[in-house]
Parts: C-alpha cells; structure tokens; sequence
C-alpha cells in the first residue's frame, strides 16, 4: 500500500502538495468570508444603534 | 446578457450565491477526494513511465486550471473594462488566488515529475516551463497590485489592464510545445483508465474554483459594505 518503488518519494509529495495546496485555499476562503461576515454584522449592529439613539 | 444585468446588483448575487458557493466547494472536494483515490490506489502502473505518472492526476488538472482561471480572470477584466459591470471586477480579484494556487501546484508537481523523468528538476532553456512560470509572476502582480492603489477604482482599472495584456501568454503558453522544440513533451494521448481519474479531478478542482471564487466574492461584497458603514458612521460623527 504506497509503496510504488523508486517513485514513491515523489508521488506521494506530489499529492501532499497537491492536498495542502488545496485544503490551504479552502481554509483561507473559509476563514475569510467568517471574518467579513463579522465585521458587517458589527458594522450594521453599530449602525442600527446611532440610529436609534437618533430617534430618541 | 440578461444574466450579467441580473447579477450586477450585489443584493441579488449575495442571495442567489449563497448555496451554489458551498454546494460546489462541497463537490470539489469530493471529486478531489475521489480522483486522488483512483490516482493512487486504482489506476495501474504506465507501461513507459511507470509509477511516475500517477503525478499526473494532480498536476495536469492544475495546469488546465491555471489557464482556465487566467481566462476567466481575462473575461471577467473585459467585461469591467467595456461595460463598467459591478461585479466583473470583484469576481477577477477573488479567482486570483486559486488562480495563483493552482498555477503553482503546476509547476512544483511538474518539477517533481521531471526530476525522475528527465533527470531535471528545472530547464530555463524550455518554454512551456518558463512561460507557465510567467503566468505565475503575472497572477501574483495581478493580487498584488490591488494593495498597491490608493483606491479600490484605480485598483481595479490597472489590474484589469494587467490582467488583459497578460492574456497574450496564454497562447504561448499552450502553443509553446509546438512552435519550440522544448523538454515538455506535446500532449500525448491516454488510455481511459489514465482518462477518468484525470477528468474527476480536473471537474474536482473546476467545482473548487467556482465555490471558493463564489466565496471570496460573498467576502469582498460584506467587506465593501461594512467599510461604507464605518466610513458613513465616522462622517456623521
């Protein structure tokens, strides 16, 4: 099971890479969207409150 | 057209997108999952290459993407570039960094593969290799460039004239096996076996692209209305 001979180093970096590459995209975009969406909640939740302190 | 018009308003690609963006991310991962499986487990041996070809699933999808994304990003500048589209801008500058990624995973997977084939880790004498180099450099200028602008219109203007004259190495690029007598072998016909693990992981990484562009467009979108928050807060203060 992985063992394919003289070119198991370099198969099995190549799909390392290849997953880490991936996965390293993916977190990022992730993690991304979680802190935009962070900062328009407290952006909105901010403006919703001078607007009320405006009517009062 | 009608299509383009319907999604130039950024309320209604926020909630039209949101499914498609994880659904697809979803389903790349998944065809990812399911070609690396087939690359390492079920396809045999190559008959000339041996174990080395097993690279190939990785590596010739990422060279496919790289160009594809790169084409896209090129549409996508044109389409700001000509007509002023909200959101062709926002969706260059979020395929990027896949586009960058993908590009890359190409060459260092290629290299790995090289080393045991050709003897060669590296061959600045070939132009496949130094102009799928160049595509990198240019991707990289590509992100770079938006932090580099004082405001995000000029940003996106530069990066869209970027981005279109570096179009003109994507021909190269594919031509570049054909019109120079290189290292990198012209494209060779597969046997089904090699055909499919190749194709699932090539759609894998398409579906990744769309859901994770989907995503960092979503992002740049919230972004660039809690910025207008805070700035039309600051000002009312």
């Amino acid at each position: 099971m992985l063992d394919y001979g003289k070119y198991t180093p370099y198969v099995l970096t190549s799909y390392g890479i290849a997953i880490a590459v991936l996965l390293g995209v993916l977190v990022w975009s992730v993690l991304r969207v979680a802190a935009s969406r962070r900062k328009l909640d407290a952006a909105e939740a901010a403006e919703s409150k001078s607007e009320e302190d405006a009517d009062a | 057209m009608a299509v383009m018009s319907f999604f130039a308003n950024p309320h209604r690609f926020m909630a039209a997108s949101k499914w498609p963006a994880w659904g697809f991310t979803a389903l790349g991962v998944l065809l990812v999952a399911v070609g690396v499986y087939f690359g390492l487990f079920v396809v045999p041996e190559d008959f000339q290459q041996g174990d080395a070809a097993r690279i190939m699933f990785v590596h010739v999808p990422a060279m496919w993407l790289s160009l594809f994304v790169y084409a896209f990003m090129a549409g996508a500048s044109l389409v700001s570039f000509v007509w002023r589209h909200a959101l062709a801008d926002v969706a260059a500058k979020s395929a990027a960094p896949f586009g960058a990624a993908v590009t890359a995973l190409g060459l260092v997977t290629g290299s790995i593969w090289g080393y045991p084939t050709w003897g060669t880790w590296w061959e600045w004498g070939d132009a496949r290799l130094v102009s799928v180099l160049v595509l990198f450099f240019i991707y990289l200028g590509y992100i770079a460039i938006w932090s580099a602008m004082d405001t995000p219109q000029k940003a996106a203007r530069a990066a869209a004239i970027l981005c279109l004259i570096g179009a003109v190495n994507l021909p190269i690029i594919h031509f570049s096996v054909e019109w120079f007598s290189t290292l990198h072998q012209v494209q060779m016909k597969a046997a089904d076996e090699f055909k499919y693990p190749m194709y699932i992981v090539a759609l894998g990484y398409l579906a990744l692209f769309g859901g994770l562009t989907l995503l960092n467009m979503r992002a740049e979108i919230m972004n660039t209305r809690a910025e207008m928050l805070i700035q039309r807060r600051q000002a009312a203060d």
